[in-house]
């Protein structure tokens, strides 16, 4: 978890990445590959997310789903009541999310750990039981889906990428600036952070707007793209606990650990696909629970401590 | 307003299913009041419980007490397993924010597993488990509602007796109310908290099994239930039983109360808030951090 | 000597238990003043109270002249009280640096000025050859020793010590009697809570009596030792 040290960010990989990356589509890929490609960036966004909140900050979240959605139904509502474009309403649904991830902080900042864990558990469920009750609104049940492709998939495809661009250039910011290291204080320990001089009511708050921004952003992507979505695809505890997937695997508090956790979700979700959905997050979960037992630091841990030797 | 009966039928159907989540909660309670693990398995388990009954009377045939009394044995063995293999090593590298991680990850495996072999179809009563209906004083009462109340009733009694008045028992309260004192008696914390955990665990199983009769037995009825079973534990406060008993009641009839007054739809909602208002407003619970 | 903190009439109660039972207290700049008392007295409820982690029940607190009764404990931080824990704290997975580093950083301009002062508190407590080892690896008796080096780094006007030498070996003791002297001679107040009285006598100007949650004595040193009241509170007896 050193990720306050201002490291050699490898920034030559990563920019060679980068150029890959923004290149792949001048080889017209089939819309399958691109499809996979836009579903791991978009994971790499909501692991970044969640580990902005629990890898950095320690505080575990199991109600990211909630931010995730309302981000999915502000933009899609927005575009089909009101005709926004939904490259706006992703901003707003961003916002929208931070909103309501403001509020739950406030209500809950007093809680330490587990109890706040299971405060946002509960939260995001009343969300989801809004979400499936007030149907004329939402579309209850049903869901809502928009009828008519929004863009090429190519541009969806550099739009998710812009946006984790944006997402690892902010999360890289955090990570070594005078806020970074807050948060690392305040995942070592509340009291003491306190004793400093931290203002942790304020630090919690302000992580978990930041990160529900970015849930929401990859919601309202979601729902642009998939064109349609309900309650039980976007705000289940399903969805938060594939955003925790995405961030232990990898290696909870670093940077480059939500890449490697989305590069490992989105081909099991694919290879398990066609036993059945529920395959899928059977695998995540065993996955977690190895990771826990074994390896706590993730693959980049593991890394570390082969190197170590 | 509603007529008195239907009032009182809502009332008297509130306690007796309370008194199941009151179950479900102490396993819950004693777990994290001996431990300071928040067990986020503890729903499914109860879906084990429900399928273990399930499978026993459509395999084998019986009504609901052979596999009540498999069951207690059972999962108090999954529970020492869990405990041993995962939990109490994990609890000693990572802390509380391991074991919630590793009991969330085992729990969304669990639940697809089950989804995987045993499909995810609601599975209403076996005939052998529908329950009859007594009625008196204008009400009428479901059998298997009944047999739930008083099984609940029992087991807490006894595990209330056997904390209280057995040397193991009070072994395992005092490790809850300070390890390292309990240490310096010779108290061998480790397996308390093993046995504690499996007893927790066996409750969970065994709630499950009281539950078939009532409800539809589905690979995600584990997450519903161990909503409910935190906001007990916060509500009656965590590490304590009478709070969790009775907190069991008061969510049970709340939610009943609620559907009646309110709607359906959001009958879960109900115990949600109140989870948000009391870690608010009064975290410690109705009875406070309690010792067991 | 200016008064640099006051509490008047200052109450905690837990349940049926009075913690905290009308503490009027003064604390002169510049002196080292010992809190002691038997066991459960209340003295780090005491502490908890002047530092903002607990909000007293009725009374109230000042800190050069400003009320900071109901004042968080970050704020009262940034006024200049700082705190170490009985039990340490540490921030086990980051380096000693870090940890002095992120607490300097909250009086600091930058993460550059942060890093220099806590290089100089490193310094200052010749702890500087440790300075990129795991916080969470270093024995105990270093640990209390970054305990004060983070409360330092606060630059702090009072410091307030929690059972600073609790499970140090005599020689760790000796030298930690070392650091109090040199943090006095750097100017900041020191407010301390212990049992041993071997390194108490010594080292406090000043001894303020807790029993009961009630003050029951205040006075030198040499002036306590023999106070009656005291001697009868930690052994029960009458010695009248």
């Amino acid at each position: 978890m050193e990720l306050m040290e201002k490291r050699n960010f490898n920034l030559i990989y990563s920019l060679i990445g980068l150029a890959i990356l923004i290149a792949i589509p001048i080889f017209e890929p089939s819309k399958y590959v691109m499809h996979i490609l836009i579903l791991v960036l978009l994971n790499v966004v909501l692991g970044q997310s969640w580990n902005l909140l629990g890898g950095f900050g320690g505080q575990i979240s199991f109600g990211h789903a909630a931010m995730y959605g309302i981000g999915a139904y502000t933009s899609t509502l927005l575009y089909l009541k009101v005709g926004l474009s939904p490259w706006i309403g992703m901003v707003l649904g961003g916002l929208l999310a931070s909103l309501y991830a403001t509020i739950l902080g406030y209500i809950t900042f007093r809680l330490r750990g587990p109890y706040f864990a299971l405060s946002t558990l509960a939260s995001a469920e009343v969300i989801r039981l809004v979400a499936q009750n007030w149907d004329t609104f939402t579309g209850g049940d049903d869901g809502l889906s928009i009828h008519f492709e929004i863009a090429s998939r190519v541009v969806e495809y550099y739009i998710i990428l812009g946006v984790v661009v944006g997402t690892i250039l902010v999360m890289y910011a955090i990570s070594v600036s005078r806020m970074g290291y807050y948060l690392s204080a305040m995942r070592e320990d509340e009291d003491a952070s306190r004793a400093i001089g931290i203002d942790v009511t304020k630090l919690k708050v302000l992580t978990l707007a930041i990160s529900a921004f970015f849930a929401g952003i990859g919601g309202s992507f979601f729902a642009s793209y998939q064109l349609y979505f309900n309650p039980h695809v976007v705000m289940t505890v399903h969805t938060s606990m594939q955003m925790i997937f995405v961030s232990i695997v990898g290696g909870m508090g670093t940077i480059v650990g939500p890449v490697i956790g989305a590069l490992l979700l989105v081909p099991i979700a694919e290879i398990f696909r066609v036993i059945s959905p529920a395959a899928n997050l059977l695998i995540y979960g065993l996955v977690i629970v190895v990771v826990m037992r074994f390896m706590p630091e993730g693959i980049i841990g593991l890394r570390k401590k082969f190197l170590r030797k | 307003m509603p007529k008195f009966e239907i009032l009182l039928q809502a009332i008297v159907n509130g306690i007796l299913i309370g008194s199941i989540y009151g179950l479900i909660a102490i396993g819950l309670t004693i777990i994290f009041g001996v431990m300071r693990v928040i067990n986020m398995i503890h729903g499914d388990l109860i879906m084990l419980g429900m399928y273990l009954a399930y499978w026993f009377v459509v395999l084998i045939g019986g009504g609901e007490l052979p596999p009540l009394l498999v069951a207690l044995p059972v999962f108090f063995f999954i529970g020492c397993l869990i405990f041993r293999t995962l939990v109490s090593p994990v609890a000693k590298a990572g802390g509380e924010m391991g074991t919630l991680l590793i009991t969330a990850g085992l729990s969304l495996a669990v639940t697809n597993f089950v989804q995987l072999i045993w499909k995810a179809d609601y599975r209403s009563t076996p005939a052998q488990l529908v329950s009859t209906s007594y009625s008196f004083a204008g009400l009428s009462v479901s059998s298997a509602l009944l047999f739930a109340f008083f099984t609940s009733a029992i087991l807490v009694i006894a595990v209330s007796i056997f904390l209280m008045f057995t040397e193991t028992g009070r072994a395992i309260r005092a490790t809850a109310q300070d390890q390292e004192a309990a240490m310096f008696m010779g108290v061998n914390i480790e397996k308390m908290m093993l046995i504690a955990f499996g007893i927790g665990v066996a409750l969970a199983g065994t709630a499950g099994v009281l539950l078939t009769p009532i409800f539809y037995v589905y690979p995600y009825v584990g997450f519903v239930y161990i909503v409910k079973a935190f906001v007990v534990v916060v509500l009656g406060g965590m590490g304590s039983i009478v709070g969790a008993a009775l907190g069991g009641i008061l969510l049970g009839v709340t939610e009943q109360l609620g559907t009646l007054f309110i709607s359906a739809g959001y009958k879960d909602a109900f115990g949600l808030i109140i989870f948000v208002l009391v870690l608010l407003f009064r975290p410690s619970g109705l009875f406070g951090r309690s010792r067991l | 000597m200016d008064i640099l903190l006051e509490t008047r009439n200052l109450n905690k109660r837990f349940g049926g238990i009075k913690a905290v039972s009308k503490m009027d207290l003064i604390l002169r700049q510049g002196e080292i003043l010992g809190l002691i008392g038997p066991n459960g007295a209340g003295k780090t409820t005491f502490f908890n109270l002047i530092s903002g982690f607990l909000r007293p029940d009725s009374g109230s607190i000042y800190f050069q002249g400003e009320e900071i009764t109901r004042m968080k404990a970050h704020e009262i931080c940034r006024k200049g009280i700082a705190r170490t824990f009985q039990l340490v704290k540490p921030f086990g997975k980051m380096t000693v640096l870090k940890n002095i580093q992120v607490s300097a950083l909250s009086k600091s301009q930058s993460l550059k000025q942060a890093e220099s002062i806590a290089l100089e508190t490193l310094d200052f407590l010749n702890l500087l050859q440790f300075k990129e080892k795991i916080a969470g690896e270093m024995p105990v008796g270093y640990l209390k020793l970054l305990e004060v080096a983070k409360a330092l780094a606060t630059q702090p006007k009072l410091l307030l010590l929690d059972e600073p030498i609790a499970g140090l070996n005599p020689s760790e003791v000796t030298r930690f009697v070392e650091v109090v002297r040199k943090i006095q001679n750097r100017g900041v107040t020191i407010f301390l809570v212990e049992h041993v009285m071997r390194f108490i006598m010594p080292i406090c100007d000043r001894l303020v009596v807790m029993h009961y949650g009630e003050k029951i004595a205040e006075g030198p040193p040499a002036q306590i030792s023999k106070d009656p009241t005291v001697i009868q509170a930690y052994l029960g007896v009458s010695y009248a």
